[in-house]
């Protein structure tokens, strides 16, 4: 293993993959942590971009990418090897590879939803300082036992493990997602932090258990990855009976970008305001050189000392959004009250053309989510001849409730202007989601169909 | 001149064995049903490290 050079880890959360992780960065080398989701032939791709040394992963993964790398494959070695165990007694002299907080700590893959995946290059200093202000703006101290399902392959995921050990916390990590073991876990551990997407806190609101848990040792939890509309997470403060923090979020700045302190008001249904050092605005849709007024929806650009150094070999797509003056445009639509607290929109990307309209699929989700027979909803827009697109929401329902189409439509007519209420409905068992247990907007459409 | 450097808060993100110093046996991790101290977990980053480096 050579210092700078790039080590793929693709496993499943675990001791190991911790293991790997830190022994990598221990030896100076590079890490760049992968979904374990990829195909064999993704990570061909991802382990050719970044010229990997070693690809640390396990079981059947590492004897399918044995047989299908392509030529020029780097070393192949099975997290449980690289994850060593303490089968040595004593003390095990190893000097520091000796790297500079400026040095390329991480190359992190976006999520490529077209083409392939970039590898956003990452610094020692952007990693350790979004931990570190993480730390602080939620209050963690290492009296905090914190509960996460999260992978840790994922920026949210690595932030949560990197927080928490910076402090002198302790992670209890599960290997997936189970809203029994997280709850039995809350209670046994008497953990003080469950961190999460929204999609974990809908299926925990879903479970009756939720009732009967002792919960009462939690301090704070988190949200992000994705919006949550705000009677949802006025349920989970409820149940849980503590504070949601949201958070919002991006592997191009190593994590956070903002958060909600733990000393500020609660103010649900906002992104917060900027991690310390970080400086977020919204510039105006219409001329980008300008900021949008307050109150008014623009693109969020992003600046500090966590923004990524670029895109590896992609100069083109890193000069796309990145500007020579240090600021980053984020992709997510915005707006920015008076107080400086910052509203996400919706993706740029997952904005819906109707009829010379622009509608936004988070906000008809977050109207639908009020209904009370919905448990999950997501909105995507779908090709339409008269119109461009149309906006069609694909709706799970809770356990044991009842809603027809009709129903839910007069819901909508209810709260939404007539240009933004979906046209087409569509009931589902359930969504598309990421490892990381965000919907997959665009992959809703291979729902068509499916369900009634 | 001589520049200092703080020799407590970390740097780089190889930083176990400043907190392995500071919290030692208290527990860093627990999964399924097996808990990690900070000092066992930074002991098993070297191993591992030493492992990495004797490979390839």
């Amino acid at each position: 293993m050579r210092p700078g050079k790039c080590v793929v880890l693709c496993a499943e959360n675990s001791p190991d993959w911790i293991v790997s992780y830190f022994s990598v960065l221990r030896l100076g080398a590079v890490i760049a942590p992968v979904n374990l989701m990829l195909t064999a032939e993704e990570i061909d791709y991802v382990a050719r971009d970044c010229a990997a040394q070693a690809v640390i992963t396990g079981g059947e993964k590492a004897a399918r990418l044995r047989e299908n790398f392509s030529d020029a494959a780097p070393l192949i070695l099975d997290v449980k090897v690289a994850g060593a165990a303490k089968e040595a007694a004593g003390d095990v002299a190893l000097e520091s590879a000796g790297r500079s907080p400026h040095d390329l700590s991480t190359v992190c893959y976006t999520s490529g939803t077209t083409g392939h995946p970039k590898g956003a290059m990452l610094s020692h200093r952007a990693v350790l300082m979004n931990a570190a202000m993480t730390a602080l703006t939620h209050g963690r101290t290492k009296d905090d036992v914190t509960v996460s399902a999260l992978p840790l392959s994922h920026v949210y995921g690595n932030i949560v493990m990197h927080s928490t050990f910076l402090s002198g916390g302790a992670l209890s990590l599960h290997r997936r997602f189970d809203t029994a073991a997280i709850l039995e876990d809350i209670a046994v551990k008497r953990a003080t932090m469950l961190e999460g997407v929204p999609t974990m806190y809908h299926y925990l609101l879903a479970d009756p258990a939720i009732e009967r848990t002792d919960t009462s040792s939690l301090r704070r939890c988190t949200v992000g990855g994705q919006g949550m509309p705000v009677n949802k997470m006025e349920e989970v403060q409820e149940k849980l009976g503590c504070r949601l923090l949201e958070l919002w979020g991006m592997t191009e700045i190593a994590g956070l970008g903002s958060t909600h302190p733990m000393l500020a008001p609660p103010r649900l249904g906002s992104i917060g305001a900027p991690l310390p050092f970080t400086e977020m605005a919204v510039r105006s849709l219409d001329n980008p050189s300008l900021e949008a007024p307050r109150g008014e929806i623009g693109e969020l650009v992003v600046r500090g000392p966590t923004v990524m150094m670029g895109y590896l070999g992609k100069e083109e797509a890193t000069a796309e959004v990145l500007e020579p003056d240090g600021w980053l445009k984020t992709g997510d639509l915005a707006k920015r009250d008076e107080d400086g607290f910052f509203q996400i929109v919706d993706r740029k990307k997952d904005m819906i053309l109707t009829a010379g309209f622009n509608i936004y699929p988070a906000e008809i989700e977050r109207v639908i989510s009020e209904h009370p027979a919905v448990a999950i909803v997501a909105v995507a827009g779908v090709p339409d001849e008269a119109k461009g697109e149309l906006a069609k929401a694909y709706i799970v329902l809770k356990a044991g409730a009842s809603a027809n189409a009709e129903e839910i439509d007069a819901h909508c007519r209810a709260h939404l202007a007539a240009y933004k209420r979906p046209r087409l409905f569509q009931f589902v068992a359930d969504l598309p989601k990421t490892s990381s247990g965000k919907v997959m907007r665009r992959r809703l459409r291979e729902l068509d169909g499916s369900g009634r | 001149m001589v520049a200092g450097r703080n020799t407590v808060f970390p740097e780089t993100l190889d930083y176990l064995p400043q907190t392995a110093r500071v919290w030692g046996a208290k527990p860093a991790l627990h999964f399924e049903g097996q808990s990690t101290s900070y000092a066992d977990l930074d002991l098993r980053v070297r191993l591992g490290a030493l492992r990495l480096a004797g490979l390839g």
